[in-house]
């Protein structure tokens, strides 16, 4: 019940703050209050609460109260963070339908129910706040289509294999001899296998279908990138495994010529993206390749057969969408507080905002992760299970790409301060001398706050990114009710919180 | 073959191919209503009345809302004569139409192989061109038509409306395979779907109002002939 109670209130809420946004305040009071139900609400979905409904089924699971309190969590953190910075609520409604409509396809029992809902969900949490943010520019009608399309192509494709899934001549409609496949069927698991990697590939931004992601990224504000590209798509990628675990996993089918294929996009996009993200200057730019990157080995999951694959896959994805939302915040905060976005000119920010300084630091921990971290080992154990040979220790290196690029980051960030950084003095905390606004008692505490917050609220956001990055981390380590790992004689061992889907 | 069901998935693909292929914006957003609005009768058996009804008004709202985007925006800037075409499918609705009816041909085909391989069919192909046009070859039929009919508009048009048109109906063919492939759907599922249509209306709505203000941006600062709605060039422009 509780999912469906965070639905019915993320939907009207997020309408309502989409319909306010020319009234800044309201909007922001009714996002941020529907943001604050929906975090109490995930919190409290429970495994065992299945609600028959419309002819299937809305059921809870720990995994999915862990991801649903995590992206309700940051919707909340990048809500704040925008009313400080002063941005419109463009992106906080959209934001929560996004959520809301999300929540309902990831606890849907049927994988195309889950499909279309969080399609829907990302294309009014892409396309809106495009129209919100460059409403009336050259650039609003061509960034909306190229954000659209892609989203429509892995909705579509994803429908076409679950379609063929529970068809006449799909796996669960065909009878064959145990431990054998028909031919016939192998071709269509091998096709619906590439089909539903292809929609992945496309919805997280994985290499070929980076392009969009990457335009998307440099041409929205940072807060606008987790609920598409981070959150959004790890719903997506989440129920995608639950449906191949029940159709393709079960079958006896090799499928190594697809799974290969497969496995060269996840090393490209591994490669190509940290490489991306080392050679970009901006850091938008640096967010987005580093997402591509997360999504390579995220589509290792998806070439791999097997319950442990799928487990690290779900512990992957959630920690990779929550540690890329604590760079994104850092994104937004560091663009907004020194008014560029070139690593060049942002020389020195860390020494001007150490609030800033910690935040990226905690992005790093979790994006590098340790030994024992749910992130580091189910990347280690995807790494090991989906890439043969030496090509395993190149792939596993160029994954630990983040200690360079975001490292090149922070090593910037104690230099010499550049010029934009120098002249920030709003990045350090005021306590004393900022004016209460106003008439009468200048001392009054009521008029004191506000003010206080005011000239203060670039380190107030600043707090935000700490937060955002702390949440990942949480994500990362396996906080939060996340799966847990434990290197045990079975090696990697997931416990029992998973998102499972039924065809 | 139920006759009803077979003039409702023609009206669907009658529906789609002028949706896509109509130069008019207003022609093109005729034949979406009548391609939206017809689809959710075409399954056997036929859905609840409250299922139905969610999703003709689903349908209906959908689009309206892309009528409504589009009727609010400034008229699109006049054809220059050098220019073949500019609303519409740039083949035509014959050569639209032709592809329909291929698709047509491939989707009954399609659903007779299902219905042969079923484990709950005959196993038996039918015998003549009227037993093949079961509920579900009709529901795939048109669903396969609208989905190629759709396709190019959804992912090759420039302007944000053919491109919102085209996937509204390529996200109906979808819709109308599923249920010809697959048999009917929950009604959550078609709670999902309508979802979906409105999603896109909206984000539809949304790039054809970005659209219109940069062309009344555009228009204060060029002195370009615009069309009225109904595509002519108003008469103080000339």
């Amino acid at each position: 019940m509780s999912v469906l109670l965070l639905a019915v209130l993320a939907l009207p809420g997020g309408l309502v703050t989409a319909l306010l946004a020319g009234r800044r305040r309201a909007a922001f009071a009714v996002g941020l209050a529907t943001a604050v139900a929906c975090v109490v609400l995930a919190a409290s979905i429970d495994a065992a609460d299945t609600v028959p409904i419309a002819g299937s089924v809305i059921g809870g699971s720990d995994g999915l109260r862990t991801l649903a309190v995590a992206w309700a969590l940051s919707t909340l953190i990048f809500g704040v963070v925008d009313a400080l910075l002063g941005d419109g609520p463009a992106v906080l409604g959209p934001a929560l339908i996004g959520l809301g409509v999300g929540a309902v396809g990831l606890a849907a029992a049927d994988a195309g129910i889950g499909f279309t809902f969080l399609t829907a969900g990302a294309i009014l949490a892409a396309v809106v706040p495009i129209g919100m943010v460059h409403g009336g520019t050259a650039a609003a009608p061509g960034l909306g289509l190229r954000a659209l399309r892609p989203l429509l192509a892995a909705g579509f494709i994803s429908l076409v294999a679950v379609a063929w899934g529970a068809s006449a001549v799909g796996p669960f409609a065909t009878l064959g001899v145990p431990g054998q496949v028909d031919p016939a069927l192998a071709n269509g698991l091998g096709l619906a296998l590439l089909a539903v990697a292809a929609a992945s590939a496309i919805r997280l931004g994985a290499v070929p279908a980076h392009a969009w992601a990457a335009r998307y990224a440099e041409a929205m504000p940072a807060s606008a990138v987790p609920p598409v590209l981070g959150w959004g798509a790890a719903a997506f990628v989440l129920v995608a495994f639950g449906w191949l675990e029940v159709t393709v996993s079960n079958s006896s089918a090799p499928l190594s010529a697809e799974r290969g294929i497969i496995v060269l996009v996840a090393v490209a996009s591994v490669i190509l993206g940290g490489i991306a993200a080392l050679v970009h200057d901006d850091v938008e730019h640096v967010l987005a390749y580093s997402i591509v990157q997360d999504a390579g080995i995220t589509l290792l999951a998806i070439s791999t057969p097997g319950a442990t694959a799928a487990a690290a896959g779900r512990d992957w994805i959630l920690a990779a969408v929550a540690v890329k939302s604590g760079l994104a915040a850092w994104v937004l905060v560091t663009r907004a507080t020194f008014g560029s976005h070139r690593q060049v000119d942002l020389r020195g920010w860390a020494r001007r905002s150490p609030i800033l300084g910690l935040a990226l630091a905690l992005v790093l921990l979790g994006a590098v992760g340790l030994p024992g971290m749910a992130s580091f080992e189910a990347r280690a154990t995807l790494i090991r299970l989906a890439v043969p040979g030496p090509l395993a220790m190149i792939v596993l290196l160029a994954a630990f790409a983040p200690v360079v690029f975001i490292g090149r980051l922070l090593v910037g960030g104690v230099d010499a301060m550049a010029e934009p950084v120098r002249s920030a003095t709003h990045a350090t905390a005021r306590i004393r001398d900022f004016r209460v606004a106003g008439w009468g008692d200048g001392d009054s505490p009521l008029r004191a706050v506000p003010a206080a917050v005011r000239a203060n609220r670039y380190p107030l956001a600043a707090v935000g990114a700490v937060l955002a990055a702390i949440l990942g981390l949480s994500v990362a380590i396996g906080g939060l009710g996340s799966t847990t790992v434990s290197e045990g004689a079975g090696g990697y061992e997931p416990s029992s919180t998973e998102i499972v889907t039924s065809p | 073959m139920n006759p009803i069901l077979a003039g409702v998935a023609l009206a669907v693909t009658v529906g789609a191919v002028l949706a896509i292929s109509a130069r008019e914006s207003r022609a093109g957003l005729v034949g979406l209503a009548i391609a939206l609005a017809a689809a959710p009768f075409l399954a056997a058996p036929i859905p609840n009345v409250s299922t139905l009804a969610m999703r003709v008004i689903g349908a209906a709202l959908a689009a309206y809302l892309v009528r409504a985007a589009v009727a609010t925006g400034p008229g699109l800037p006049a054809r220059p004569l050098s220019e073949p075409t500019r609303g519409g499918s740039q083949l035509g609705w014959p050569a639209e139409g032709l592809l329909a009816i291929g698709a047509w041909i491939v989707g009954v085909a399609v659903s007779a192989q299902l219905e042969v391989l079923s484990p709950a069919g005959s196993g038996i192909p039918p015998r003549d061109v009227f037993g093949l046009l079961t509920p579900e070859a009709l529901a795939t039929g048109a669903g396969l038509a609208s989905i190629v009919v759709g396709l190019v508009a959804t992912f090759a048009a420039r302007g944000a409306v053919r491109t919102t048109i085209g996937a509204l109906i390529l996200s109906q063919g979808l819709l109308l395979v599923r249920i010809g492939v697959a048999g009917a759907p929950s009604d959550l599922e078609q709670l999902a779907g309508v979802a979906l249509l409105l999603a896109i209306a909206i984000a539809g709505g949304v790039l054809l109002g970005a659209e219109g203000q940069r062309g009344a941006d555009d228009s204060g600062t060029e002195a370009s002939p615009r069309l009225s709605g109904s595509g002519r060039m108003n008469p103080g422009d000339r």
